[in-house]
């Protein structure tokens, strides 16, 4: 019988239904519930079948289930297309399919599936704990198919695992091979579908009072970064992300009506470029980071610089994204600033913070420039008793600018940031506040800088006439540690600190090690793109990687490799040998008389003596000692005899 | 689809007669090399190169790493999985073993031993002439007999030109084969008529009783059993006392003897004649009965025993 019209027994139905849970069930944490109650329904028939007192669910019934289940799937998304959509009927479909499993062949449909079940995990995520966690993964549903797809007799199964684990560490060196030397594409054939509820802890588009508390305890890696030289001091190390113009007197946020190109002529560099490579988590939004400032004519591909400068791209980063980027520390920002622009970043809510206002207007009827009035509220900050806390007292009001300069004096960078640009415009000043990141740190291990969501920053901008756009970090002023040291050094001690900040040395090198290794992961798996692909042929000596070139580089590779595996394999299948007796045994018939022709196919031992000893008489004795010995240690349960001692007697003829 | 199945068809015929050629004719103990060892994906893998193709295809679109290693894996895999296939057939020896008879209609049995001389495993064997055998693993060292059945439908000679072994082991999307052409033939005898027409009139031999009810008057003692002694003569009865088998032994030979006569069916068309006397041998066979057989050109003279049966059968076979 051909294996794919047998009918479905027990031990193909567990390897099958093995697989396919144990591939679904990862997708819990993004899908809804009831793909998983369906198919543990579908999961329970089809073993109720199996024994034979059940029947499979009929046409009816199970049309019933198809459309109850592609409903389900439109209820929830409102579509069928999408990742999450479409991995929740993909789940859907395969617990239905489990209903119309009568022959082997719907079970290696349904284990086909479930290595498609093991790829659509790597839409939603792809850390090291997913592709280790695909490993057993794929090695159930390997043996799964092995144990099914052929006619042959199941094998017991730690037997059947072993023999899949072969199959798959031998395939693991071509893997290897055609994943360094494929040939990579640079853009998508077509549109990647988008995770749609993916929650991922990062900056947002607008700052309202707490909002950052909730980054700064967040161990979560923002982005990784590879200078080309030395990297600026902590101090300098500005991570610009966003602008925000917009204040309703309580949230900052983003100005969007006039998002458009930058003019680089208003830019100017005072030092040297520094270039850099920064590997971004997807955070799916579209802005990207760069050290103040970017150099417009540096810009990775698709992206852009807004008039606000700030550095964005077209799409959305879905996945990690790797970019180079150029930064100059020392610039110049539009010395000549438009009308409009001015007019919104001196905008306010009149008639909220009052007394915010009254200071600010002494100010300016105090001081003769908008540099002397900066320079007073930094002093207002470093000078009265203003605190650095990262559990500040809650600002309920709407005056909270009030309440933070004149009542509780304690925060952190988005309290000053926020409170000083207020000033600022009360005064007349253009200001706004850039969000972004500021520090981060070096891995020894392997050099590379990793700015984590808990280096999440706030500061200022005011335009200055004769300078244009500089930055000025309030924050700075009261803590100077926040920029020299980062987070853990600023904060007063006695103040409890996010778990990261507080770590023991071990577990802070421990988890440099583990930031390091994670580096490496995305450099050279996640983001192993085109040209990280020619880059690393390059550094392997192969001059000029053309697609052509790869490709037979890559032939060449994989015919070398099972070339060697079929010499593994026939060396593993060669004949067994004879025992030691029957060698010695064989061996002494050939030579003891070469005239006769040694022992005959079916000629037994005490035959073959007689007709020896009767041509050589002279060696009948010998003859029939080596007879006597072999037969006894052949033939007797319990030999007299040893080996050694036929050897001794062969030897003495 | 008519037209692409006859193209086929005829190409796997050419392919065959090919094969056939190229191998000559198998005899004996058959070492399968690997010059005539094939191999192909078989529909289950074709089905696995189509998602391999998705994959690869989608982790290309979304450069998504972990999904384009997997593919890779899995093209790795099939590979791998191509050279496993083989091994399981390359060197393996076969013995072709004695061929049965058996009567038109019903299916002859050939026998296959399949040897492992290798020291690794094979897995998956199975061989298919119109069915298919058993499918057995081969430890190294290991032999196993297969049978194959074969469906008769005519008296004579059956020759089985050619039969498959072949493994789609470990995962099953490569089926690996090897054509083997046996100097097999069988000889199917006629197809016996049903039961119902009982033979012409009987010659006993009067040394003896032909009244089974009377039979004790000649029983003339015991003797120790013989091969070939019938069943029936056996004393049980002994048996279950002292398990030793002896059998009753009768004065005079009391058995029945009959001729059948081809010509006596002059009423019937020749298959059925043919039919009706392989039935009576039959049944007399089974009754213990002697027989004798007389046919157009051919006469057999009365007899007993299976040998005498087989050579009766044989000449009707043949007729």
């Amino acid at each position: 019988m051909k294996a794919a019209t047998q009918v479905v027994d027990t031990p193909r139905l567990l390897w099958t239904l093995a697989a396919l849970v144990l591939t679904s069930l990862p997708h819990v944490m993004h899908l809804p519930w009831w793909p998983f109650v369906l198919m543990a329904f579908t999961v329970s028939w089809r073993l109720a079948a199996i024994t034979g007192r059940y029947r499979l669910p009929g046409v009816v019934v199970r049309l019933l289930l198809a459309a109850a289940g592609f409903a389900g799937v439109l209820l929830s998304y409102r579509s069928i297309n999408g990742l999450e959509a479409g991995s929740a009927l993909l789940l859907v479909m395969s617990a239905l399919k489990l209903t119309e499993t009568r022959y082997v062949r719907d079970l290696v449909v349904l284990i086909l599936i479930s290595y498609f079940l093991i790829v659509t995990q790597f839409l939603f995520a792809q850390s090291v704990f997913t592709a280790l966690a695909a490993i057993p993964a794929v090695w159930l549903v390997t043996t799964a198919l092995m144990q099914t797809a052929s006619a042959a007799p199941p094998l017991a199964w730690r037997r059947a695992l072993s023999r899949s684990g072969i199959l798959l560490a031998q395939a693991v060196p071509l893997m290897i091979i055609a994943f360094v030397l494929f040939p990579r594409f640079s853009g998508p054939f077509w549109a990647i579908p988008r995770a749609e509820n993916a929650a991922v802890t990062g900056l947002s588009d607008s700052m309202s009072p707490g909002s950052i508390t909730e980054l700064l305890e967040s161990e979560a890696v923002a982005f990784r970064v590879k200078f080309d030289g030395t990297p600026p001091p902590r101090k300098d190390r500005y991570w610009r992300g966003l602008v925000l113009s917009n204040f309703d007197g309580r949230t900052w946020s983003v100005f969007k009506a006039r998002d458009r190109n930058l003019n680089p002529d208003t830019l100017q560099p005072l030092s040297n470029a520094i270039g850099y490579e920064i590997m971004l988590e997807p955070h799916h939004q579209h802005w990207l980071f760069a050290l103040e400032q970017a150099d417009p004519a540096s810009l990775p591909r698709g992206s852009y610089l807004t008039n606000d400068r700030r550095l964005t791209r077209n799409k959305p980063v879905t996945q990690l994204y790797q970019y180079r980027v150029e930064s100059w520390p020392e610039y110049s920002a539009s010395l000549t600033a438009a009308d409009w622009e001015m007019r919104r970043d001196t905008q306010f809510d009149t008639r909220l913070n009052p007394r915010t206002q009254e200071l600010a207007q002494q100010w300016r009827s105090e001081l003769s420039s908008d540099a002397e009035i900066v320079n007073r509220a930094l002093y207002l900050f470093r000078n009265e008793q203003f605190f650095y806390t990262l559990s500040p007292p809650a600002l309920n009001r709407d005056d909270a600018v009030d309440e933070f300069l004149f009542q509780s004096r304690r925060g952190f960078c988005e309290h000053y940031a926020s409170s000083f640009s207020l000033l600022m415009r009360a005064a007349g000043v253009p200001a706004r506040v850039v969000v972004g990141y500021q520090g981060g740190e070096v891995n020894p291990y392997t050099g590379h800088m990793t700015i984590r969501q808990s280096d999440a920053h706030a500061w200022s901008e005011v335009w200055l006439p004769d300078r244009g756009w500089v930055r000025v970090d309030p924050t700075a002023a009261v803590a100077p540690a926040r920029v020299e040291l980062g987070v853990a050094g600023s904060v007063p001690d006695g103040e409890t600190l996010p778990s990261l900040f507080r770590a023991s040395q071990l577990l802070y090198n421990l988890q440099l090690g583990w930031d390091a290794f994670n580096n490496g992961w995305n450099e050279w798996v996640l983001g192993f793109s085109r040209n990280k692909q020619i880059d690393f042929l390059k550094l392997l000596g192969m001059r000029d990687p053309s697609l052509r070139k790869m490709l037979l580089t890559m032939l060449a590779l994989i015919g070398i490799v099972v070339g060697l595996l079929s010499v593994h394999l026939l060396w593993q299948s060669r004949p067994r040998r004879a025992d030691a007796l029957t060698r010695l045994y064989d061996r002494f018939c050939r030579n003891i008389a070469p005239a006769e022709g040694g022992r005959r196919p079916a000629e037994a031992p005490l035959h073959f003596a007689a007709r020896v000893s009767a041509a050589h008489p002279e060696r009948a004795d010998l003859i029939h000692l080596v007879t006597n010995l072999y037969l006894d240690l052949r033939y007797t349960p319990n030999p007299q005899t040893s080996l050694s001692e036929l050897r001794r007697a062969i030897r003495s003829a | 689809m008519a037209w692409l199945r006859s193209i086929f068809s005829r190409l796997r015929a050419r392919l065959r007669g090919w094969a056939r050629k190229r191998q000559g004719p198998d005899s004996g103990d058959i070492t399968l090399n690997s010059g005539r060892i094939y191999i192909l994906p078989n529909t289950q893998g074709i089905a696995f190169g189509f998602l391999l193709l998705a994959m690869l295809i989608g982790g290309l679109n979304y450069n998504n790493s972990l999904g384009l290693a997997l593919a890779f894996l899995l093209a790795g895999l099939a590979v791998v999985t191509m050279h496993h296939c083989h091994r399981n057939l390359s060197r393996l020896r076969l013995r072709l073993g004695a061929t049965g008879s058996a009567f038109a209609g019903h299916p002859a049995q050939f026998s296959v031993t399949l040897i492992n001389d290798a020291r690794a495993a094979r897995f998956g064997l199975t061989l298919r002439q119109q069915s298919t055998s058993e499918c057995i693993h081969l430890e190294p060292g290991e032999h196993q007999a297969l049978s194959l059945t074969v469906n008769t439908s005519r008296r004579g000679w059956q020759s089985i030109d050619r039969f498959t072994v072949f493994s789609t082991f470990p995962l099953g999307l490569f089926h690996c084969w090897a054509w083997i052409h046996p100097d097999w033939r069988v000889l199917v005898y006629p197809r016996p008529a049903p039961p119902g027409l009982e033979p012409p009139a009987v010659e006993t031999d009067t040394a003896g009783s032909a009244d089974r009810r009377h039979g004790d008057a000649d029983f003339s003692g015991l003797r120790n059993f013989r091969d070939g002694d019938s069943p029936r003569h056996i004393a049980w009865k002994a048996f279950a006392r002292d398990e030793s088998l002896v059998v009753r032994q009768y004065t005079g030979a009391d058995v029945t003897t009959h001729v059948f006569d081809y010509d006596s069916l002059d009423q019937m068309t020749g298959e059925a004649r043919i039919s009706q006397l392989t039935r009576w041998i039959l049944d007399a066979d089974q009754r213990g009965h002697a027989y004798g057989l007389r046919l157009p050109e051919q006469v057999i003279g009365a007899d007993l025993g299976p040998i005498h049966r087989e050579r009766c059968l044989r000449a009707l076979a043949l007729l």
